[in-house]
């Protein structure tokens, strides 16, 4: 069923509003917050409004602008893609009711130009959340990196420079180099740039073009760079440079998210999965991202720095997604999208932690922070909410989605893929319980030089900062508690369109 | 296809005036004795072909195929030639986009903003006329008047106000190579008159009449050679390129962004080359596009060393030449809609980037980006700007230069997937020497005192800068407003070079004994 809606194009503007409020800085940041504020919780309604039609198996599209003939900045809201929508709204007004309070803490410059940008960034990525075929996907994704260039390299120190550098040679580059090509391939051999559900090459001599096929699914896995699986991961590290606000939205919410959510639409609604088992891409893809997940954790293992240990589990379990949507059947595909939603909900909340405690101690290392919990109760708490969805523990969100990746590891047969998740999830334990024993006051770190207390600040840290870290927090358990009242009906929609043909 | 003209307005002559408006103003202002009246006088000249443009442009029918607004008066009826004006798809966005670009110069130009240089005003108005006059001539040889005579402005402008060190030489020397091109396209389109008027017995050089009949083959591949000779110098298209780094260095900015920004060359293979010799143009298509695909490559890995600015838009410049050339000759309506559009975004990105660098030049007194580093501190607005405008350049999707490429990409692709391969690489090579630049000569901290000093956009500068980068996020946005526009022409001429292509292909297998019908008569 699809019936055309003015409602994603208006969830899209919304935003702007926050982008708006730039033009009302001089009256203070009250008004200005107070306006970003106004079009995150709009946003949040328009597109809560249209849960039900989509809940219920409406397909929404809405044409800005043609192109030319065959293509079109054009939506087309599903399930995933509304969840994904859904995800980047809600998280970022937690993420910006934090940054009002982190930066203020920081005295931080320029922070009008940020929080435009940062409206910018959400903007862009409900437009990656609805595109309704390549070139719109493609579209997003480079304005997305654009927009966030500047708030990676928003402390304007060289450093942050240098990082940005990294960041743009990255995603500009490998969305040109791989992205473009897959593109044109594509629409060389299919004949169309639309996402639909199942597949594109429906009508194609899959024997003639198998090669051709082959190599523009891995046109496609280069060109998402954004989802940093190795050996494309470089970038997201190096954009740890940027502030804490920035890189829980870059790497749980926006950026990465939007590789995922690409790499995804890829699989099932350009190739479809007959095509990637028929060409043995699934086994390309199952292959990449389980190393992917075993190497992140792997090199985890030895980071001190809390923010880049975070950089390195992202890159781990956005692999699980690639995975997810690799295995081909409907609880992989399902464990994947829930991922994005699960992985984003708890990683957001381990990066505002850190950001938390980056404010009070301005600390950066593990092995400083050792008996944190005396002075931060609460912080460690979320924290370690966060940690065990990573791992994956029950009642947590990560458990859910984890467990719809076994059953479609197991459905597929491949052996690699449940090794792999097996073997990642003891890896994870290992470094996030290792850290949380630190903050806990039981291990130190290795060049602990005790926990010294900050000069006191009353409480454990600025009120702004502290209940979007909780809240973040809370929706970790409840996703892991109520799963089926959350994101399930909407993205069973999705596996079932895909999966119909 | 009976009736090849509409004219939406009958009577009213808007391609003259546009052509005139600037002749008229620079003639006024020659009179004139006040030099700020003079200049105004210039400035009026070229908004007023800008605006009659943009009105030619909304009547403009997009579903109609042939030319529009045409105008016709006999000129030497003893030798076929009128004096004929018409629009089509092909043409009929390049108008505002070359009133546009001359009135930018005029604005911001280093040489055209100076106090009393009445001659760069004149000039810049004359080669405005004759740019126009090119666009809009449907006569093949009052193509080939506008063309030469775009050529005595471009001599005086950089003798005038050139940066060389012998602007004389330099100019001379421009004139030359300019010569050296324009030679062969009289001989071409004398040779497509001639070889039309064996098959009709009348002499005429009607664009519209000339592509209805295929030449015979000999003919056909020398007209052929001709005028592709011809205009690859014009373009400039590997491997004729060779004069265009010495002219674009001696040049002022105003010609460096008519020379690199306004795209008469590539315009020639769309209007001339392949309409006139459509079976040798499809038989050396594979060697064409092969040798530009290499140019794509090969000016893309030059421009990564190049730390000149200008240096950088010169081969930046024959890349994108290069890819318009190769989707002109793929055959395909998507190739030729993305070369048309990609003429357009030259008009936008690359002749916005000259006036930039323009604008560099004239606060640092050069644009090596060696030199510059940290120009975003001082000047943030200029450095946004470039920004913008270097993403239109590389073609970032929501930027005017994206649409141009990817339909220029699908066409090479279907013209062999090898190709498209290599020439998207060619566009990796595009963002790669761009950011490299841009980050060299923008962001980081201003060493030097100069850089640190240099005042950001002032007065008409930012609202060229505002101007420029609405344009580019405009058509970005809704490159369908213009796209639509080049559809029903570019599907017709296809079509045309189809039909005519398959209908040789028949006479010569079932009439190879009656040469007198090589020719496949029963066209459209």
């Amino acid at each position: 069923m699809i019936a055309a809606s003015f409602s994603p194009f208006l969830a899209l503007i919304v935003s702007l509003g926050g982008v708006a409020a730039m033009g009302f800085a001089r009256n203070g940041a009250r008004l200005r917050n107070g306006l970003i504020i106004g079009s995150a919780i709009v946003q949040m309604l328009v597109l809560a409004s249209m849960i039900p039609a989509v809940a219920a198996g409406q397909v929404m599209i809405y044409e800005v602008s043609t192109f030319f003939p065959e293509a079109s900045l054009a939506f087309r809201v599903d399930g995933l893609g509304l969840t994904f929508a859904l995800i980047a709204s809600v998280l970022w007004l937690a993420t910006s009711i934090y940054s009002f309070g982190y930066l203020d803490v920081l005295a931080s410059p320029n922070q009008t130009r940020f929080q435009a940008l940062f409206a910018l960034t959400i903007t862009f990525t409900v437009g990656v959340a609805f595109a309704a075929n390549l070139l719109s996907l493609y579209l997003f994704y480079e304005a997305m990196t654009v927009a966030t260039y500047f708030l990676v390299t928003h402390d304007d120190t060289d450093e942050a420079h240098a990082g940005g550098r990294r960041y743009l040679a990255y995603h500009l580059g490998t969305s040109i180099a791989f992205l473009l090509p897959a593109i044109g391939l594509t629409w060389h051999l299919a004949g169309t740039l639309e996402f639909v559900p199942g597949g594109v090459f429906g009508g194609l001599d899959m024997k003639a073009h198998r090669a051709l096929l082959i190599v523009t699914f891995l046109l496609f896995l280069g060109g998402s760079a954004k989802v940093a699986l190795m050996p494309l991961h470089g970038w997201l590290p190096a954009a740890m440079v940027a502030p804490v606000p920035v890189s829980a939205l870059l790497h749980a919410v926006a950026v990465v998210n939007a590789g995922a959510y690409g790499i995804l639409r890829v699989m099932t609604d350009v190739f479809g999965p007959g095509l990637m088992t028929g060409l043995g891409l699934d086994q390309i893809g199952i292959w990449l991202a389980s190393f992917t997940v075993v190497a992140a954790s792997l090199y985890a293992l030895r980071l001190d720095n809390l923010k880049a240990l975070l950089a390195f589990s992202t890159i781990g379990q956005l692999a699980y997604i690639v995975l997810g949507g690799a295995l081909a059947n409907a609880e992989g595909t399902m464990g994947g999208m829930l991922h994005i939603l699960n992985h984003g909900v708890s990683k957001i909340t381990l990066f505002l932690c850190a950001g938390a405690i980056y404010v009070v101690t301005h600390k950066k290392y593990v092995s400083e922070m050792h008996g944190l919990v005396r002075e931060m109760p609460l912080t460690v708490l979320a924290f370690a909410v966060g940690a065990f969805s990573m791992i994956g523990l029950p009642l947590t969100a990560g458990f859910i989605s984890k467990w719809y990746l076994f059953a479609g590891a197991q459905g597929a047969g491949s052996l690699v893929a449940v090794i792999a998740l097996i073997l990642s999830s003891l890896l994870a334990a290992t470094y996030y319980l290792r850290t949380l024993a630190v903050f806990m006051g039981w291990r130190c770190g290795a060049t602990s030089g005790g926990f010294v207390p900050p000069p006191a600040l009353g409480r454990e840290v600025d009120g702004r900062i502290l209940w979007p870290m909780l809240a973040c927090a809370a929706a970790t358990v409840g996703l892991g508690i109520l799963p089926e009242q959350a994101a399930l009906p909407l993205l069973s929609q999705v596996t079932e369109a895909v999966f119909a043909r | 296809m009976q009736d090849m003209t509409f004219s939406s307005a009958p009577g009213f002559p808007i391609l003259s005036l546009i052509i005139l408006a600037p002749l008229l103003a620079a003639v006024a202002a020659a009179l004139m004795r006040d030099p700020r009246q003079a200049r105004k006088t210039t400035q009026a000249g070229a908004a007023t072909s800008l605006v009659l443009s943009i009105v030619a442009l909304v009547a403009f029918r997009a579903d109609f195929a042939g030319m529009q607004m045409t105008e016709r008066l006999a000129w030497l009826p003893s030798l076929g030639i009128d004096y004929a004006l018409g629009i089509d798809g092909i043409s009929v966005l390049f108008l505002p986009m070359t009133a546009l670009v001359f009135l930018a110069i005029q604005w911001v130009a280093p040489e055209a903003t100076q106090k009393r240089n009445r001659w760069v005003d004149i000039n810049l108005l004359i080669l405005l006329s004759a740019t126009l006059g090119a666009f809009a001539a449907t006569d093949a040889i009052l193509f080939f008047v506008f063309f030469e005579m775009a050529l005595v402005p471009g001599y005086f402008l950089i003798k005038l106000s050139g940066t060389a060190p012998d602007p004389a030489r330099a100019a001379r020397n421009y004139m030359v190579v300019m010569l050296l091109g324009s030679l062969p396209v009289l001989a071409g389109l004398v040779m497509a008159g001639l070889g039309a008027a064996e098959v009709t017995g009348q002499l005429s050089f009607d664009m519209a009449a000339l592509s209805r009949f295929a030449l015979p083959e000999g003919a056909e591949l020398a007209v052929f050679a001709f005028l592709a000779f011809g205009f690859a110098i014009k373009a400039p298209a590997l491997p004729l390129h060779l004069w265009v780094g010495a002219s674009v260095a001696a040049s002022p900015v105003s010609m460096m962004a008519w020379l690199l920004g306004v795209k008469l060359g590539t315009y020639g293979f769309l209007r001339f080359v392949i309409p006139l010799a459509p079976g040798a143009a499809a038989e050396y298509a594979p060697w064409v596009i092969g040798v530009e695909v290499v140019a794509i490559l090969y000016a893309g890995l030059i421009a990564l060393g190049r730390r000149d600015l200008r240096s950088l838009l010169v081969f930046s410049s024959i890349g994108h030449v290069g890819l318009m050339t190769a989707a002109a000759f793929s055959g395909t309506a998507d190739g030729w809609r993305g070369a048309i559009m990609m003429m357009l975004n030259a008009g936008i990105a690359t002749a916005g980037l000259a006036l930039c660098i323009g604008m560099i030049e004239r606060r640092l007194g050069h644009a090596d980006v060696r030199a510059m580093g940290g120009l975003i501190a001082s000047a943030p607005r200029l450095t946004a700007v470039v920004f913008v405008a270097g993403l239109a350049l590389i073609g970032v999707p929501g930027t005017s230069g994206f649409v141009g490429e990817i339909l220029s990409l699908k066409g090479v692709f279907d013209a062999g997937w090898g190709f498209g391969l290599l020439a998207v690489s060619g566009v990796v090579l595009g963002a790669g020497y761009f950011l490299t630049a841009y980050q060299r000569g923008f962001l980081g901290v201003a060493a030097r005192p100069a850089v640190a000093a240099a005042p950001d956009l002032q007065g008409r500068e930012r609202i060229f800068g505002a101007g420029i980068i609405v344009l580019i996020v405009g058509t970005g946005l809704f490159p369908g407003v213009p796209e639509s526009l080049t559809r029903a022409t570019v599907a017709a001429q296809i079509d045309r070079q189809t039909t005519l292509l398959a209908d040789r292909q028949a006479a010569s297998i079932m009439l190879a004994a009656m040469p007198e019908t090589a020719a496949g008569r029963e066209d459209m």
